[in-house]
């Protein structure tokens, strides 16, 4: 962490400089005083106004590289986007060279399972390609590409984006990736056949609405896994990681939002409502 | 203060407290035997002398700087590392004789400005105070406890 070293040196400082004061002070009976005030005393309270500013800047420095953190990860995801779509194009003539071969043979059945194979590869960046707000479409790109990789079946339905007008997109980005992450990592722990994840985002009587549904081993959901470094993964898979679920509880009380968790037909249902005023 | 303070107060007073500052930062003392004893040898003479002619206040000034100092350049380490072993000294010896000095001042009922006065007297009390802080030391170093943040910032 930057900056903690000068902070550790002037606490210290100032430790030292109190000590000092009770020694010539009160004991030596011997002491600078400065308009009444010893002077040592002067100089520890100017160690503390020191001190905060240290704070303050360690403060704004964390901040900042948490934010060029997420807005890497934001720029590596647009970019795998655009050259996922970018690959499709390129690839569209080869396709239709196939299909316009196999339908001058006449072999019809081959055509048709081609095409379904084809729409299954791009389906995943048609879906992306409907969603209006470029930092949604990047994250849930990049999340439904890795869901398909593991066979995870994901299904979302985004009939609201105005929650993109409102959230900052480095928190809306954090939030988003949590709760896709943790909904993927609980379902990984399942067989092939029972991984599912749902995605829904609307607008509701003026409340703006996010809910994740997600298969899971979980049979019940309790408080303290929203502490920091707590988990709802294995002891042993979980060394880095346990922040997810507080994070997604940090940025939903800063935007005074409610967050909801309960399992429902053995599916974890996280909502978060955000009210349209408090936003 | 009388020559022979110098031996049996100014030079075990300074052994104890680097030895417990050396603990305390994770320095060897086993490796860094020659220049931890110069170290001490040198400072408890600077101090010796400072303590005759200086004021309480401008004498603590200095020796801390001029520890710093010395540490930085014995040790082979940085100024802002021999400023750092300084602190730790300083904050150690403080508390000792903060706790230690006040406790034997109140069970033996003692004033202080009597004992300051007789040589024999300040070494007994420097030394009820350097013991404690000579053991602690001991007991550091038996159970390898170090203060982990900034042992490591000295290796």
């Amino acid at each position: 962490m930057k900056g903690i070293v000068p902070l550790i040196f002037v606490v210290l400082f100032q430790i030292f400089l109190t000590f000092l004061s009770i020694g010539s002070l009160y004991i030596m009976k011997e002491t600078t005083f400065i308009l009444g005030v010893p002077a040592s005393m002067i100089i520890v309270i100017l160690l503390n106004i020191v001190s905060l500013f240290i704070i303050g800047k360690i403060y704004q420095t964390e901040t900042k590289q948490k934010v060029q953190l997420t807005e890497t990860t934001h720029e590596e995801e647009f970019h795998s986007l655009v050259a996922s779509v970018r690959s499709d194009r390129h690839d569209l003539n080869n396709h239709l060279t196939v299909i316009s071969g196999l339908l001058k043979i006449g072999n019809y059945t081959d055509t048709e399972n081609y095409v379904k194979e084809l729409i299954g590869d791009i389906q995943v960046n048609n879906q992306v390609l409907k969603i209006h707000h470029p930092i949604l479409a990047s994250v849930l790109f990049t999340k439904m590409e890795k869901f398909k990789r593991d066979h995870i079946v994901f299904s979302q339905n985004i009939q609201s984006e105005k929650i993109m007008e409102t959230i900052s997109s480095t928190d809306f980005i954090r939030l988003m990736s949590n709760l896709l992450d943790n909904a993927y990592d609980a379902t990984m722990e399942l067989p092939v056949d029972q991984r599912k994840i749902s995605l829904e985002m609307k607008e509701l009587h003026g409340n703006f609405i996010i809910e994740v549904k997600n298969s899971s081993k979980l049979k019940n959901f309790d408080e303290t896994l929203f502490q920091n470094e707590h988990s709802t993964k294995p002891r042993e898979q979980s060394k880095s990681r346990g922040f997810g679920l507080s994070i997604i509880r940090e940025i939903t009380h800063k935007y005074n939002g409610d967050l909801q968790v309960k399992i429902d037909e053995e599916l974890v249902c996280f909502k978060i409502v955000f009210t349209n005023d408090d936003v | 203060m009388a020559w022979y303070s110098y031996f049996l107060l100014s030079l075990p007073e300074t052994l104890a407290a680097l030895a417990l500052t050396f603990v305390l930062l994770g320095i060897s003392i086993r490796t860094n035997q020659k220049p931890y004893l110069l170290l001490s040898v040198l400072y408890s003479a600077i101090a010796f002398f400072a303590d005759q002619y200086m004021s309480f206040s401008f004498k603590v000034y200095l020796l801390f700087v001029v520890l710093a100092l010395l540490t930085s350049l014995f040790l082979k380490l940085k100024i802002i590392q021999g400023f750092l072993v300084s602190l730790i000294f300083y904050i150690s010896i403080f508390t000792f004789q903060t706790v230690f000095i006040l406790l034997y001042t109140l069970l033996f009922s003692l004033d202080f400005h009597t004992v300051l006065a007789s040589p024999w007297k300040r070494i007994l009390l420097a030394n009820a105070t350097n013991l404690p802080m000579a053991l602690a030391a001991y007991v550091l170093y038996k159970k390898n406890i170090t203060i982990p943040f900034l042992s490591s910032r000295l290796q």
